[in-house]
């Protein structure tokens, strides 16, 4: 029996906190399926229920209405029969919230606004003002690194909330901003988020961690082609909207919906209008087998338009960080994830070659327009990347593309062993 | 003998604190202010971090030996000390709806109008008029919000005043220091009717204190050039 719905995306660290506390609590919740973001929450019918207009939010059968995901959270967790989730005595119940409370106001709301400047959903980049977001965060961290040196949990010796709660809000901290470094001298931090977010219970919810290979640094919009192509974009480039591949995890509670931010033309829709379609090839290599007569790579050569579109080898450049092969693929995917802005413009075939401790990451990318960067730039990790240009004429570029798409891609004898698609 | 249900460490012009001494005076209950508080020194001391990590106040030290920091905590901890005061509701769902408008009003009104004072007042550097206008937008939606539920009532929740009243009020405060020129006064009557109806309680009066209104928005005023 479900206890309502949450409105949500399936990205939103918050939405993730509230159904993490309700399968921890043994609570079924429903996740409205029709759910459009930025559509559905500016309807006249959405703001009548949900007056702060955001998400996540949440109904339950009786039409009872709720948003803001600190206020879901305690709620759900009141729900929860027999549950420990907000503590067994008043004290502990207080402590729950404070910690609660700290996580959302002394480490979200700085980690959101370093994250609304590099992607210019704040305002325009200001290195002094992130910063000074940055080192409060850092701060926090430090706070908690010290309070759990000598605990397992937040508060008492067991799960509450205050830790679902940490626990979704560091998983931004981890992906975004604490690096190896940091990661080097905050290992009761670490040690803690892991044991939160690999709890059985909810451990598919939080998914796989990414974590932060350097901290998010902004990257300003590159400047105009080189080619003087006679219909190169305009130099309507600076405009081009910056990073915004997870922006669910912005529109939250903290950060309200800007309903009149005027769209920013993306360059790439000004290239002149090519005869390949890049969904009609997504497809294509969806449902044929890839090689042989009647395959996805005949179609392709039947298809492509060169001048529309480029092929690009795509190689890590730290593959001597890669362990278990199943991390590294993970780590494709959550490269593909923040690639997620650049959907339409992009097709990527890539693996993870070789065995533990001894692997590379390497692939293919099929993209819109002459250059590499405007497309996969949207990631902020795009930088760990190496990014060559392939030439179809060539045979071994050629046969490298084939096999990357095959997912038989061999070299230095290393073989595919796990390989993931963007598209 | 001193019924105290403890000590608040605070600041006389903190807001947060005032909050939680309002919370105290409606639920009947005596709460120390701690003396000898110096901010930026004292809660920088070992001992003040040993008590309170964050380093931060408000923090409350209960008699029976709690110490909390968090001033939404510390609020919610006080605000259900005397059930029948009814500061939490008196259902689980007005509980739930009284956590939501704290929280609304912290991160969607609270935050901005704190970005706007330590922006025009030069604690936050540099002065970027981009972030101070778009903190003042953002504030103002924030507040269109909240006039649009006033406009059907008296208290946030329910019949009566709650902890949600309490802390919109006390947030608002920096809002009428800084936003509510004429103008906003005027497209926002429900919001100012709200604000003196729960700052001119009874038992509230002193401790919010007088609140003048602006004649012109909180403007950034560069410091002198030698």
């Amino acid at each position: 029996m479900s206890i309502g719905t949450l409105y949500t995306t399936p990205a939103q660290p918050q939405g993730q906190r509230i159904r993490a506390i309700a399968a921890f609590g043994g609570l079924q919740i429903d996740v409205a399926q029709d759910y459009v973001h930025n559509e559905t929450n500016r309807t006249d019918a959405y703001k009548a229920k949900f007056a702060s207009g955001k998400i996540p939010a949440f109904e339950d059968k009786e039409g009872f209405t709720l948003f803001e995901s600190s206020a879901i959270s305690r709620y759900v967790a009141s729900l929860a029969p027999n549950s420990t989730l907000l503590g067994s005595s008043a004290h502990e119940t207080a402590l729950i919230d404070q910690w609660s409370a700290y996580a959302e106001h002394e480490v979200m709301a700085y980690a959101y606004v370093s994250l609304g400047l590099c992607r210019g959903s704040l305002t325009p980049y200001n290195k002094p003002i992130d910063q000074t977001y940055r080192d409060k965060h850092t701060r926090s961290i430090g706070v908690l690194e010290k309070h759990l040196s000598t605990r397992t949990f937040l508060v008492g010796h067991r799960i509450t909330l205050a830790d679902i709660t940490l626990a979704s809000i560091l998983k931004v901290s981890f992906t975004y901003f604490i690096d190896p470094q940091a990661r080097a001298s905050h290992p009761n931090l670490v040690r803690y988020f892991e044991t939160i977010v690999n709890q059985p219970k909810f451990k598919d919810i939080f998914g796989p961690i990414e974590y932060a290979e350097k901290a998010l640094q902004y990257v300003p919009p590159p400047k105009p082609a080189k080619e003087a192509k006679p219909a190169a974009p305009p130099a309507a480039k600076e405009e081009k909207p910056k990073a915004k591949p997870k922006k669910e995890e912005e529109d939250d509670d903290d950060e309200p919906l800007v309903p009149e931010e005027p769209k920013a033309k993306n360059p790439l829709d000004a290239l002149p209008k090519s005869t390949f379609n890049l969904e009609d090839w997504k497809r294509a290599y969806s449902n044929l087998d890839t090689r042989g007569k009647g395959g996805s790579i005949e179609w392709f050569y039947e298809k492509f338009d060169k001048e529309g579109f480029s092929i690009w080898r795509v190689d890590f450049k730290y593959n001597d960080e890669l362990t278990q092969v199943f991390m590294s693929s993970n780590q494709i995917g959550g490269f593909f994830n923040r690639l997620e802005a650049s959907r339409k413009y992009l097709f990527g075939s890539m693996g993870v070659l070789g065995k533990a401790n001894d692997s590379v990451i390497s692939g293919v990318f099929i993209l819109r327009g002459p250059d590499a960067q405007p497309v996969v730039d949207v990631a902020p990790d795009w930088e760990s990347y190496t990014y060559k240009k392939l030439d179809l004429e060539n045979d071994a570029d050629k046969a490298y593309f084939e096999a990357a798409l095959a997912w038989d891609l061999e070299f230095d004898g290393k073989a595919w062993a796990d390989g993931k698609n963007f598209k | 003998m001193s019924q105290s249900i403890g000590t608040l460490w605070t600041v006389p012009y903190q807001l947060e604190g005032k909050r939680i001494r309002a919370l105290a005076a409606l639920s009947g209950l005596e709460l120390d202010i701690g003396e000898g508080y110096t901010h930026f020194e004292t809660n920088r001391t070992p001992e003040f971090e040993a008590k309170f990590p964050s380093g931060k106040i408000p923090s409350f030290e209960g008699k029976d030996g709690l110490k909390l920091f968090e001033s939404i905590a510390i609020s919610r901890y006080i605000a259900s000390l005397v059930p029948k005061a009814g500061l939490l509701g008196k259902t689980p769902k007005e509980t739930a709806l009284i956590d939501q408008w704290v929280a609304f009003a912290t991160n969607d009104i609270g935050s901005h109008s704190s970005t706007v004072l330590l922006l025009t007042r030069g604690y936050l550097k540099p002065y970027v008029k981009a972030l101070d206008t778009e903190s003042r937008n953002r504030l103002l939606r924030g507040l269109g919000t909240i006039e649009k539920h006033l406009s059907t009532r008296t208290f946030f929740v329910g019949e009566r005043i709650t902890l949600a009243d309490i802390t919109v009020a006390s947030v608002l405060i920096r809002a009428f220091q800084l936003i509510f020129d004429p103008e906003t006064r005027k497209s926002h009557p429900n919001v100012v009717r709200f604000f003196e109806t729960i700052i001119n309680q009874p038992k509230l009066k002193d401790i919010f204190g007088e609140v003048e209104y602006i004649d012109k928005q909180a403007q950034y005023v560069p410091p002198k050039k030698e």
